[in-house]
């Protein structure tokens, strides 16, 4: 009797123990180095590696697995080991969870997105080349390889016809960088688009013209005057021919001068971008609508967006020595609307970040008006957008759709606090952008 | 007990409402909620004002007088007898510890609109009248008037004067006979030896003499109209009578409330000054004010719906769902009965009735842009169509005023002023005095810098081009953006 009593005892205080060492397993932090972008005055801005907590991984397994995200390398399964012998693989592991784990917080807590607060654990992949396929999960690496990029594939499964059965959620990928001289990716009839030539461009007919009507000038009074045919109005001809010369010469060789101004190679980490982190986690956190099945400039725009919310900076996806030497995305750009970037290939224009953007500045000027009049806020401006979201899919389109939904969150979903006002403000912003 | 209690609740009754029906309640639409500037004293004498009458209490017992004249006024008395209602508050002041007298009346009324129970408009007629109303109580009548001097015969001539001094036969008792209405009246059929309506006051001058010596008006008649010609508020009224502003405050003042969403004013001097804007740099005339002279209840009403439509079809009306403005065209493909003819040969009745295969409908969905300006340009038809009206006959519709009729009528609120008074950029452009200065000065160094010798001349051009362009980039906005995906702009 006393030793059942005692075994029992053993099996309470061993249940207790297994339970807590479970509960203790899920609550896991450890530090790593991620990468922090310091704001500088040059293109090139600087960073730094900072020591920062992991939080929510497993620590039962001594690797970058948590209970919202696993981080594997290539087509793994096995999420990457914090004892890996590549040691750039276990710093890109490292800064990819960290910043993921940034981006689900402002997603479930300022957002309050139920679709993400409810999201199971999604997989991470790094350096990983293959494309992906919608019924085999990877395409063979013969058929496609990608470098340079980063993108969010939907969840998905073999068809019903194929044996092997395979099933997956969705999934953020990083493909590895690889150095591409930019000679060799620009357009082969890329001429004149560099700000050189567009300067003289605009000076050119008006100098021209002038001296053309100069000339004429002068030979009419050459003809009614023969008498001023001498050296000195000769000269002066000269003069004018030249300065045409001149000016017709510069505007030439400008045109094939675009390849001085862009940088000589190209390069991304993506993995080690944070904002290009938080855009892909963005493109997940909207897919309960907005599938990720294609780029199209409303739900890259909308991506960036909380991404430049998350990073809080104005110039997006910048150069860092070694790890990245593309252009920057600016959230503040003077871009007016054209049909031309509704298009697939413009969908990395930052347009839509800039129209969006420039919805922001014009609420929180409202917001700022109505605190001073002890008024509540007009509208909670990352809710508009989020709540616009669920009007969108993977199809939309930004002078009708993205318009549309924006409006119907403000008035419709009650997202403004003044109906009118709310509108009102949302059709200058679109007006302000070009959208007439 | 019950007999008291029924006395009690008549009595109740009598007080609050009457005959015409209007109650305490309604009063409150004379409180300003629409001015957002006191532009009849200024901050410190509406400082002064507040300190003096510090006590809310002495305040509340003030406002609950005046309310109590008014009621009183708006439900039994005559409303075109303006003096009325000063004597009636004039009296109701008699029965309380306050001043009575024309100084402490107008202090009263400040008070009144330093608080915002009555707006400037109300404040003007009120103090206007109270002036005119001791001044006639306490006008010394017995001084000789003045001779005739020259002959005015063909002035006589031309003006039936017994007919036109009959209604002050004995002065109007301000029940029955109103000053203001009798002596309006009476300038209304005065003519000049021309057969002419005269310019000036002249010629009631004479003709009030005329009267006088003919026995027709008393001396003290005499001496009150010449008040009236000479120092009555009644010159300055720009046409704004105390019936008409009464008539404007209960039949269209917030009757377009919407019933979705009303903004709450916490504190109005932090408002859009819209409404108290003047008109013209050097006039009093402010656009609220504007409003109450140029137009009925009926009218702005007629305005702010105007206004209400556009909202409704641009889909920023707070109380209706807007779809999209869809335009569709139909195209029928003709088909002759025989093909053998010619046009000439067959004639018009040659064509079959349309096949449903022979019919295609074009449709065009407009994006929301294009129904924002397509409600914009509508907006200017409206107003086109609404100026050819009797309704507005000799009356010019301008678009500040369908604003202010919106702002009114309480269909827009303070804080949507802003955004409503761009509704007409689409048409007339704002453009800003440092941009006209610009232009100019450009101008005139585009034709200066010809006159420069070379090659400086090619400099100077240069750097003109250069600078325009950077000073066109500071204003350019997207409003004149080439956008080829719209056709309505």
């Amino acid at each position: 009797m006393i030793t059942l009593q005692r075994s029992l005892n053993s099996l309470v205080v061993l249940a207790g123990l297994f339970s807590f060492s479970a509960f203790a397993s899920n609550n896991c932090s450890q530090e790593f180095e991620v990468l922090e972008r310091r704001t500088g005055l040059f293109v090139n801005e600087k960073y730094q590696f900072v020591s920062k907590a992991l939080t929510d991984l497993n620590c039962s397994k001594t690797k970058f697995e948590g209970k919202y995200f696993k981080i594997v390398h290539g087509t793994s399964a096995e999420a990457i080991s914090f004892k890996s012998e590549d040691t750039q693989l276990v710093r890109k592991a490292a800064n990819v969870y960290y910043h993921l784990t940034l981006a689900r917080e402002f997603w479930a807590n300022e957002i309050k997105s139920k679709y993400v607060q409810k999201m199971p654990q999604i997989t991470i992949r790094l350096d990983i080349s293959n494309g992906y396929s919608s019924v085999r999960h990877f395409k063979h690496e013969d058929q496609e390889v990608n470098q340079n990029n980063a993108w969010t594939i939907p969840k998905g499964q073999t068809p019903p016809s194929v044996k092997e059965q395979l099933s997956w959620g969705q999934e953020i990928w990083f493909s590895p960088k690889k150095v591409l001289k930019t000679k060799k990716i620009m357009p082969k009839d890329s001429k004149g688009q560099n700000p050189l030539h567009q300067s003289l461009l605009l000076v050119n007919e008006p100098i021209t013209e002038f001296m053309k009507n100069a000339l004429i000038y002068q030979g009419l009074s050459a003809i009614a005057y023969p008498e001023q045919f001498n050296t000195n109005f000769l000269v002066m001809a000269l003069e004018r021919i030249g300065t045409i010369a001149v000016v017709f010469g510069l505007t030439t060789a400008t045109k094939y001068m675009d390849s001085w101004f862009v940088n000589k190679y190209f390069f991304i980490d993506t993995a080690m971008i944070p904002e290009i982190i938080y855009h892909e986690f963005s493109h997940v956190a909207m897919s309960d609508t907005m599938v990720p099945k294609h780029s199209i400039p409303v739900i890259e725009g909308m991506a960036d967006y909380f991404a430049t919310r998350i990073a809080d900076r104005r110039k997006m996806y910048g150069s860092m020595k070694d790890y990245a030497s593309s252009k920057a995305k600016d959230r503040e750009n003077k871009t007016n609307y054209h049909p031309y970037l509704e298009g697939e290939w413009n969908a990395t224009s930052d347009f839509t970040l800039g129209l969006l953007w420039k919805g922001r500045m014009e609420f929180e000027k409202l917001n700022k008006e109505r605190e001073k009049k002890a008024q509540a806020p007009l509208a909670d401006y990352d809710q508009l957008i989020f709540q616009a979201h669920f009007e969108l899919n993977e199809n939309a389109n930004i002078a009708t759709d993205l318009v549309k939904a924006l409006e119907y969150a403000c008035k419709e979903r009650g997202v403004c606090a003044s109906p009118m006002k709310g509108v009102l403000t949302l059709k200058n912003v679109f007006e302000m952008k070009g959208l007439n | 007990m019950i007999k008291h209690l029924g006395i009690m609740a008549v009595a109740l009754l009598s007080v609050s409402s009457s005959v015409f029906g209007y109650s305490m309640r309604d009063l409150d639409r004379f409180k300003n909620d629409k001015e957002v500037k006191i532009t009849v004293f200024g901050k410190g004498e509406a400082k002064r004002i507040l300190g003096k009458y510090f006590h809310e209490s002495e305040q509340t017992e003030l406002v609950e007088r005046f309310k109590k004249s008014l009621l009183r006024f708006v439900n039994n008395e005559h409303l075109v007898c303006e003096m009325k209602l000063v004597d009636i508050f004039h009296n109701e002041l008699d029965k309380s510890s306050f001043e009575n007298d024309q100084k402490s009346m107008e202090e009263h009324f400040k008070l009144l609109r330093s608080i915002h129970e009555i707006d400037d408009i109300f404040y003007e007629l009120l103090v206007g009248i109270n002036k005119d109303y001791f001044a006639l109580k306490e006008l010394k009548t017995t001084r000789r008037a003045q001779g005739l001097g020259l002959n005015h015969q063909k002035l006589f001539d031309k003006n039936d004067i017994p007919k036109m001094f009959n209604g002050f036969k004995q002065w109007p008792d301000e029940s029955d006979d109103c000053v203001y209405a009798v002596y309006n009246d009476l300038k209304k059929q005065v003519r000049t030896a021309k057969d002419e309506v005269p310019k000036g006051t002249n010629e009631l001058h004479l003709l009030t003499l005329k009267a006088l010596k003919d026995d027709l008006i008393t001396l003290d008649t005499y001496h009150r109209l010449e008040y009236l010609r000479n120092k009555s508020f009644i010159n300055k009224r720009n046409n704004l009578w105390l019936a008409d502003y009464i008539d404007i405050i209960f039949k269209a003042k917030n009757r377009m409330v919407p019933e979705t969403y009303v903004y709450q004013t916490k504190n109005i001097y932090e408002e859009h000054k819209f409404s108290s804007e003047k008109i013209k740099l050097f006039s009093k005339m402010t656009r609220r004010k504007l409003l109450y002279t140029k137009y009925t209840p009926t009218q702005i009403i007629m305005l702010s719906q105007l206004l209400k439509k556009a909202a409704e079809r641009m889909g920023a009306d707070p109380d209706t769902i807007s779809s999209t403005v869809v335009l569709t065209q139909k195209f029928t493909k003709k088909k002759k009965k025989n093909e053998n003819l010619s046009e000439q040969e067959a004639g018009i009745d040659n064509y079959v009735e349309a096949r449903p295969e022979d019919v295609r409908i074009e449709t065009l969905e407009l994006d929301p842009q294009s129904q924002y300006n397509l409600a914009r340009r509508r907006m200017r038809k409206d107003m086109l169509d609404l100026q050819v009206m009797d309704e507005f006959l000799k009356v010019q519709i301008t678009f500040d005023d369908v604003v202010m009729a919106g702002l009114e009528t309480g269909y827009v609120s303070l804080e949507d002023i802003a955004l409503i008074v761009k509704f007409d950029d689409l048409w007339n452009p704002e453009v800003l005095p440092v941009q006209k200065v610009l232009n100019f000065v450009f101008r005139v160094s585009g034709y200066a810098s010809f006159y420069i010798p070379a090659p400086w001349n090619i400099v100077a051009m240069i750097a003109l081009g250069v600078t325009e362009g950077l000073v066109d980039n500071l204003f350019k906005s997207g409003a004149t953006n080439d956008n080829p995906a719209t056709f309505i702009e």
